[in-house]
């Protein structure tokens, strides 16, 4: 046998064949597109796509531009509200809705209480935001109809800046369908019944035992449930595309919305992969920012 | 009172809180069915309950318009489900079964993935399919969900890979057969669990998928159900009734595939969030 085929019979190539496929995948859809968007970031890059747009670098310029644009900076304004109030929501609503259905405390009912709510997941995405927009519909909606009962005047929730936010807050009414709740309820599940049992021995009662254990106990799962709620509603934005277009005037835009339309009816992609990586920046801070507040915690 | 009557109050008011809970998450689907079996004049009627006689033309209406998207759909689905789960079994198995240089770094590269928002990425992904010349195909749907659907499913394969003892890939060696041949007639066997919730994961993400195939599909006749309904929302002013029986249609390929696999339907959502 020779060197050189001895040197090639000692490294097995397998498993560098079985990654290869992942790999040119991911540099041609993943890495390639992260680096450019950073790059570009810092590039005037308009115009159309391999025609003979502008493409010179200006630094910083596209951040601090967008520092002094009032729709980038509303957009964010927005965003923190849906932010906070989706926190405050997915933090109480699931939670409670997985201690009553862990409460039952029998396997086979708890069961298909979760199937029940999780079911209503198998309808699109699309189909949820386009039935929310009806129920709002000034003209037809379900709301309107509700409140002709009463004869109560018609309300335009979807039209009026001051309502709008809070209109699309509240669909999903009571917030407790899917993943959330399943997540919270195998927290509940991990936690050493033995720990419940010993305070009920001690006269504790259940209210009490809720907060000396289950939340306390729940505490990863609310840190996970807080950072998928945050990154999600800095990230989406398909639902107020669909729903108002980030309107009446800005007042629902969002920072992915704004981007998209930079992108993609203004064709200023630098000033678009800009917005994304400031989006990414947050997106990390606020990660970042929950793993020091929980760690925090865990000391006291 | 006694112990046994307190339970029985207790399980009382439990259900009953929970009946409530789900009848509210219930309106839009319930205002979606009644809906459906209405004509414009009982649509301007009444939104809130049924108007008989029930108007079954809509669904036949609506199948018309909606079926090719839904067609569409199952088509991406299937195709790149397939793809993700395939993917996923061999890089998994490859990180969790063998020694090699640069394991590490590779994996790193990888994962590191699941912390970029897609949203970062979206303006250049476009470019990338626009310079491919994939604008307008079912490859620019396809090729970026293997790329970037597989990601996660790697890194749950790897993980039950790695918790296989490695004697029984020893006791289930068989002679002269290549690593590739190991791979498909013992690795996938040993790993068919955690396959089963990659490919429950990676169909409800592409099913539910709308910014991208928004951007990168032009042509009717390749569009998925998000954007078919979205136009069908757009043209369907004048018979109300037959959107919403198309939203119901569009539900059902999802509804059906749920029922069949309740138990492990349910036990991917969870383990897909807590990874």
């Amino acid at each position: 046998m020779s060197k050189e085929k001895k040197f090639f019979k000692k490294i097995n190539f397998a498993p560098y064949i079985m990654i290869l496929p992942i790999m040119v995948l991911l540099a041609i859809f993943a890495f390639y597109p992260i680096v450019l968007s950073i790059v570009k970031s810092m590039f005037r890059w308009s115009g159309t796509f391999g025609g003979d747009g502008i493409n010179t670098f200006v630094g910083f310029n596209n951040f601090i531009d967008l520092f002094k644009d009032e729709i980038f900076l509303q957009s964010w304004g927005n965003t923190l509200f849906f932010v906070v109030t989706g926190a405050v929501i997915n933090l109480i609503f699931p939670f409670l809705c997985a201690l009553l259905i862990f409460s039952i405390g029998n396997e086979k009912i708890s069961y298909r209480w979760r199937v029940a709510f999780v079911a209503p997941m198998v309808v699109p995405s699309m189909v949820i935001f386009l039935l929310w927009q009806f129920i709002y519909d000034v003209d037809m909606g379900v709301v309107n109809n509700v409140l002709a009962l009463f004869g109560a005047k018609k309300v335009d929730l979807l039209g009026n800046p001051d309502s709008v936010k809070w209109a699309i807050r509240f669909m999903g009414f009571p917030w407790v369908g899917g993943t959330y709740l399943l997540i919270y309820i195998a927290g509940l599940s991990g936690i050493d019944n033995s720990l419940r049992e010993a305070a009920r021995i001690d006269g504790a009662s259940p209210l009490r035992r809720i907060f000396a254990i289950d939340i306390p106990l729940s505490k990863p799962q609310f840190k996970m449930i807080l950072t998928l709620s945050i990154i999600g509603e800095i990230q989406d934005f398909v639902k107020i595309q669909t729903i108002t277009e980030g309107g009446p005037g800005y007042s629902s835009y969002l920072p992915g919305l704004y981007m998209y339309k930079v992108a993609f009816d203004a064709n200023e992609y630098g000033k678009a992969c800009a917005i994304g990586v400031t989006m990414l920046v947050v997106m990390l801070f606020a990660s970042f920012l929950m793993n020091v507040i929980f760690k925090k915690e865990d000391i006291d | 009172m006694t112990a046994k009557s307190v339970k029985k109050i207790k399980l009382v008011i439990l259900n009953t809180v929970l009946a409530i809970f789900l009848l509210f998450t219930l309106v839009p689907v319930y205002v979606m069915v009644v809906n459906s079996f209405k004509t414009q004049n009982q649509l301007l009627d009444n939104v809130l309950y049924f108007s008989f006689p029930l108007y079954f033309k809509n669904y036949a209406d609506a199948f018309n318009r909606i079926f090719p998207y839904i067609w569409n759909s199952i088509t991406v689905a299937v195709v790149s489900t397939v793809g993700i789960t395939f993917i996923a079994a061999l890089t998994g198995y490859a990180f969790g079964h063998f020694e090699f240089r640069g394991k590490r770094i590779l994996f790193t590269l990888i994962i590191v993935n699941m912390m970029i928002p897609s949203i970062l990425t979206l303006v250049p992904s476009y470019l990338v399919v626009v310079r491919l010349k994939l604008y307008n195909t079912q490859f620019a749907l396809l090729l970026p969900y293997l790329a970037t659907g597989s990601v996660m499913g790697i890194y749950l394969v790897r993980g039950f890979v790695e918790q296989i003892p490695k004697t029984i890939f020893e006791a289930a060696k068989i002679d002269g057969i290549n690593e590739f041949q190991s791979f498909v007639y013992i690795g996938v066997p040993l790993v068919k669990t955690i396959l089963t919730t990659v490919s429950i994961l990676a169909l409800l993400n592409v099913w539910n998928d709308i910014v991208w195939p928004m951007l990168v599909l032009d042509s009717d006749a390749i569009k998925t159900i998000p954007l078919g309904l979205l136009e069908f929302n757009q043209q369907q002013g004048a018979n109300k009734g037959a959107l919403f029986a198309g939203y119901i249609l569009s539900s059902i390929p999802l509804l059906i595939y749920f029922i069949l696999n309740l138990r492990s339907f349910m036990d991917s959502l969870v383990e897909g969030a807590i990874k």
